[in-house]
């Protein structure tokens, strides 16, 4: 298990050499320069070019990337921005932890708004109780999330005046946000629920602690529930990488400062130390929370704590 | 059960770790930015909207009266010209200290020239300067290259900053609050991605402001800051979308104005293009395109009919010297358009190719090129538009690499900027080439008028040039100024903001009421 | 697809019988689902109103722009209303429907393309070609999908191809695990291995026997997946990475409405219930399909 554990997080440092790569290539292939959007279509080329130089945009592809490895690894040292001069680390990191943020909240509410009408509608399956929910579910998964975003701005910040409609400083800058960017996600979740609750109701287990004459609620919850639930991490987990790209919707919607509107802001400009820090801390965050499901899921099962030991579960 | 009491437990300690509190002391006035201020160093980027939030912190040798028409002397108290019009004397004012402290000083104005000259970016306001010196503390002496009337832009443009302040912080200048400038405000917190805060400068040497706390936030979604105006989460919201005009001007009470831009949202064509075996180099097909431009529909679409039809390329109620009439203007005609297009050879219409514009595809450019494509298609004439990044687009715009080109070109106060326009020396800043082996175009006098125009600083002689520039530069068909976007500026309801203005609001001489 | 991958069969007399008879059998549980078929038929009916939309509304009318109706709402002229332009919204809405229903399926098509050429292969031949296929898929899947599309969209400008690059590259990493996955099991049976003792190349037998056996898992996926790429399409639209102007497209549209949300909401209500039922019924036969070909998991 350890091991696992150990192996999957030293997996981390390729992870980073790659990611680093695939932005220096998309960099490298795309048409402008960061001294040229900086300096405006005016300047000569020549000062275009000293600038160019200064920023180290210039060096060749792979000269480049490898000294960006040698300075993030010798001297945890990510450069300065293009743009903005200031210091990599600390432009890019409240930004992150802000995107975390409303990633994480959106994760654990669309697991909280999902997963007990999930049960609720597989234990009332076939009636009313389960059509309706459903129903509505997958409307609702039909629905783009800028879609409820706009419908809340509408209705709670300049109807009612309940929300801030910018910002991310308290606590109600984030309830529309993160609400936007998990019922989407919350209706999937639900769905998957339910299906999965079906598919361990009918088990030899629940069938067993039925026929031992344990109580319908002691079935539900103790037998199905917990094992219903294995697959749902997984599904969970899995949405935060989708919930990450979501929250550059919520971000620009919202004029949040996350760093999904940074990127964005910031490719125009080409300015590669913020995206390679950005992007690296996205794919560590991505990384490490896959990680966390898997080992949540195999410290839950025994069966495939096992299968851990052996080799690498697909 | 107790599972979900704890994901509950779990979930609130997320969220009351997102809490921070906003402790409410003096009365701030909020203002929007719609783009995020990349540094405190005014130099760094010469984007309008960057531009007014430096305003409040720096001052230059001239200050800009929108309001009034004109430049005014700000920190300059005097300039001398000599009779060669090469020489510019400047003495400053007295009793102006920087925010830290110090006194403003003539080696300070060199400090700041030197600097800007030194930064490829002003090359456009800084090229004619030879050289900058100091005869003493309150004396500087500005020499040029050759006679240039509209210097009064550079020295409006380029701000002075301490040369101590600037020089103590070093490399972090720009990136963290500094003292450097003479403005009413300096900034106490700097935050590249929400914004920044302000504070009155007590020793302001016109006197300290009357409103003490300024914050300036980050809201790049028009629906967003008019939700926020109307919640009073904005104290001053300008350039409104004139979509919510209506709303936004009652949800103000009195307290609105809707000003004429000094702006111009115009059509170019590049007559060197080879598309459809070079169609726009036909002078014929050119014309019959512009006459089938109808102004009311892009005033219309753009400005919700609140614009002004353009037919300068500069409003003379901004530019003194912008000729007002004598040139050719495509009042929109489809009949002598067809007429056109016939004589040109093409009874059935014809395909001219691509509308090039950037920005984001609900800004004015964008909306121009869709109703330019809808007009054409009215007299048969086929374009796609296209709308891409202004990184991308813009150097093509600048390379003559399209067919059609929406643009648009605002802040202009003298005239003598059309010469990023026409003069051939601007290579990287006019979209159209008149000087090219290929031009059918008399590209010599529209270049001679130019440099008579800077060379000459009476008013009435320069507004002659201009005339016959602009009457030449319309009879070549490559250039169609469409629309002036109105401004529209709301403001709180316990706010006084004197007389409203379309660009550089100052907000030191705003006051509660 | 399902009938043509059948057809690549046609050689051998046997398994197409069997074929045949496996796609009657499922429709025939497909038949029993109640929200599959509501989901077809919505589907086939607003498939045939878009064919048809040259019949109904004539392209010309969706990009006429007539500013004297500018905002107008619904009325017996203008069924949907007009958009800020004066366009008929009823026309831009049909042929939006062309658009953003094409881009859809073209790029699922396309992404499940490349997944599946990289899954078969890093499943079929294992090991080391495995190994470098998965690793690199778990970096690339590690960069957010919004900066790839971000990347191709403002280096080549936003169309219909770029647009295609875009979505296919946010796309086709499902399909590289699922049909990894499904290669796995499968190369483990007895008849892939009697075709390979038989002397069969690779190519052939991932051709002729991997894949069309993989591909009730690929259909169902491949249906679901239009309908989550109808979702990114609209939302890229709205972030301004999507189809230009003045094309009419459901997600574009819908970020033109945002302006006008609080005049004119009419603007925002259509295309986002066109967007709603298109998602709707592709997922709804989606999960018929589903549960047709794997009847364990019926519910």
């Amino acid at each position: 298990m350890y091991k696992y554990v150990l192996k999957r997080l030293l997996f981390l440092i390729p992870t980073i050499f790659g990611v680093a790569f695939i932005i220096f290539l998309v960099m490298n292939i795309t048409p402008g320069d960061p001294a040229r959007a900086l300096l405006g279509l005016s300047a000569p080329q020549a000062d275009v070019d000293t600038l160019n130089h200064e920023l180290g945009y210039d060096l060749p592809f792979l000269q480049k990337y490898f000294n960006y490895l040698k300075n993030m690894i010798l001297h945890q040292d990510f450069g300065r921005s293009y743009f903005t001069k200031q210091s990599v680390f600390d432009e890019v990191w409240p930004r992150y932890v802000i995107t975390i943020k409303l990633a994480l909240i959106g994760v654990l509410l669309s697991a909280l708004i999902g997963i007990p009408p999930g049960i609720y509608t597989a234990v009332k399956q076939y009636s009313l109780w389960d059509t309706i929910p459903s129903v509505i579910a997958f409307f609702i998964a039909a629905i783009p999330a800028f879609v409820f975003g706009l419908l809340m701005l509408f209705i709670f910040s300049l109807k009612l005046n309940w929300l801030p409609s910018f910002g991310a400083t308290t606590v109600y800058h984030f309830i529309m946000p993160t609400l936007t960017i998990a019922i989407p996600p919350a209706a999937q979740v639900m769905r998957f629920t339910k299906s999965s609750m079906l598919e361990a109701i009918r088990q030899d287990y629940v069938r067993t602690a039925r026929a031992k004459g344990a109580s319908e609620r002691t079935v539900i919850w103790k037998h199905a529930l917990m094992n219903a639930l294995l697959p749902v991490i997984t599904q969970v987990g899995l949405s935060l990488g989708t919930l990450i790209c979501g929250a550059v919707v919520a971000e620009k919607m919202f004029s949040i400062p996350g760093i999904g509107s940074l990127i964005i802001d910031r490719i125009l400009y080409k300015d590669e130390p913020i995206l390679l820090a950005g992007t690296i801390l996205i794919s560590i965050c991505f990384t490490v929370v896959m990680l966390i499901v898997d080992i949540t899921y195999a410290f839950i099962d025994p069966r495939i704590r096992a299968k851990y030991t052996t080799g690498r579960k697909e | 059960m107790k599972r979900v009491l704890i994901a509950v437990f779990v979930f609130l300690t997320v969220l009351a770790s997102c809490t921070a509190f906003a402790a409410e002391g003096d009365k701030t006035l909020v203002l929007r930015t719609e783009r995020a201020v990349p540094s405190l160093d005014w130099e760094q980027t010469t984007n309008t909207s960057n531009m007014k939030v430096w305003h409040q912190m720096f001052e230059g040798l001239y200050g800009m009266d929108e309001a009034n028409n004109g430049y005014y002397n700000e920190l300059a108290k005097d300039v001398k010209i000599s009779d060669d019009q090469m020489t510019y004397t400047v003495t400053l004012i007295d009793g102006v200290t920087f925010q830290n402290g110090d006194p403003l000083k003539a080696s300070d104005v060199v400090f700041s020239y030197n600097r800007a000259r030194k930064n490829s970016r002003f090359n456009y306001l800084t090229s004619m300067i030879e050289d900058v010196s100091s005869t003493d503390d309150k004396t500087v002496v500005f020499k040029l290259n050759k006679p240039y009337s509209p210097i009064a832009h550079t020295f409006f443009c380029v701000k002075i900053a301490s040369e101590r302040e600037v020089t103590e912080q070093g490399e972090k200048y720009g990136t963290v609050p500094h003292k450097a400038g003479t403005g009413a405000y300096y900034v106490t917190e700097f935050d590249v991605a929400t914004g920044m805060k302000m504070q009155a400068y007590e020793g302001y040497w016109r006197g300290a402001p009357a409103i003490k706390n300024v914050q300036y936030v980050v809201i790049d979604d028009l629906s967003a800051a008019v939700i926020a105006f109307k919640n009073n989460e904005l104290g001053y919201f300008e350039d409104v979308p004139l979509s919510e005009w209506d709303f936004l001007s009652e949800a103000s009470g009195e307290n609105n104005a809707l000003i004429k831009g000094n702006n111009i949202l115009f059509t170019a064509i590049n007559y060197l293009s080879p598309t459809n075996n070079n169609i726009l180099a036909n002078q014929k097909v050119r014309e019959a395109i512009f006459y089938a431009v109808n102004k009311n529909d892009i005033n219309l679409a753009v400005s919700n009919g609140r614009g002004v039809e353009a037919t300068q390329y500069m409003p003379s109620d901004y530019v003194a010297t912008s000729p007002v009439s004598g040139f050719k203007t495509y009042d929109y005609n489809v009949e002598k358009s067809k007429e056109l297009l016939k004589e040109a050879g093409y009874p059935d219409g014809v395909d001219v190719g691509t509308i090039l514009t950037y920005g984001a595809t609900s800004a004015s450019k964008a909306i121009l090129a869709q109703v330019l494509q809808a007009n054409l298609a009215e007299v048969g004439i086929t374009a796609q538009v296209s709308v891409m990044e202004a990184a991308v687009v813009t150097p093509r715009l600048y390379a003559q690499d399209y067919d059609i080109c929406v643009f648009s070109d605002y802040g202009n106060y003298d005239y003598n900027n059309i010469r990023q326009q026409v003069h051939s020396e601007s290579t990287g800043m006019y979209v159209v080439r008149y000087k090219d082996p290929a031009s059918p175009f008399n590209w010599q006098r529209i270049e001679e008028l130019v440099d008579a125009g800077v060379n000459t600083a009476d008013v009435a002689k320069r507004l002659e040039y201009y005339t016959e520039l602009w009457s030449i530069v319309m009879d070549t068909a490559t250039i169609l100024p469409c629309l002036h976007d109105p401004v529209g500026v709301v403001w709180a309801k316990d706010l006084d903001v004197g007389k409203p203005v379309p660009t550089y609001y100052k907000v030191r001489t705003f006051k509660w009421k | 697809m399902a009938f043509e991958g059948s057809s690549m069969q046609k050689g051998k007399t046997e398994i197409t019988f069997k074929k045949q008879g496996q796609a009657r059998e499922i429709w025939r549980r497909f038949k029993k689902s109640k929200g599959a078929v509501i989901g077809l038929v919505m589907l086939v009916a607003m498939l045939a109103v878009i064919l048809l939309a040259d019949v109904i509304a004539p392209y010309s009318l969706a990009t006429k722009q007539n500013l004297s109706q500018k905002l107008a709402p619904p009325s017996s002229g203008h069924i949907f209303g007009c958009d800020a332009y004066g366009r008929d919204l009823f026309a831009r809405v049909l042929h939006g429907g062309r658009t953003s229903l094409s881009i859809a399926v073209i790029a699922t098509m396309t992404s499940c393309l490349l997944g599946s050429i990289l899954g078969a292969v890093a499943g079929y031949f294992g090991k080391a070609v495995d190994s470098v296929i998965m690793r690199a898929l778990d970096i690339f899947m590690s960069v957010p999908d919004i900066l790839f599309t971000m990347a191709v969209v403002v280096a080549l400008g936003a169309n219909f191809i770029n647009l295609l690059v875009a979505l296919t590259l946010a796309y086709f990493t499902n399909y590289v695990r699922l049909v990894r996955s499904q290669v796995l099991n499968l190369s483990e049976l007895e008849y892939v291995e009697a075709a390979r003792a038989g002397g069969a190349g690779s190519a052939r037998i991932i051709a002729t026997h991997i894949i069309p056996n993989a591909m009730g898992v690929i259909i169902v996926n491949t249906t679901l997946n239009v309908a989550k790429i109808i979702l990114y399409e609209s939302t890229l639209s709205f972030l301004g990475l999507g189809m230009p102007p003045p094309a009419p497209e459901w997600g574009l549209m819908l970020s033109e409405a945002r302006s006008f949300l609080r005049t004119s909401p009419h603007l925002l209500i259509f295309p986002a219930a066109a967007i709603v039922l298109s998602a709707c019924s592709v997922n709804l036969i989606g999960d018929g399909l589903r549960d047709a070909l794997d009847p364990h998991l019926k519910s």
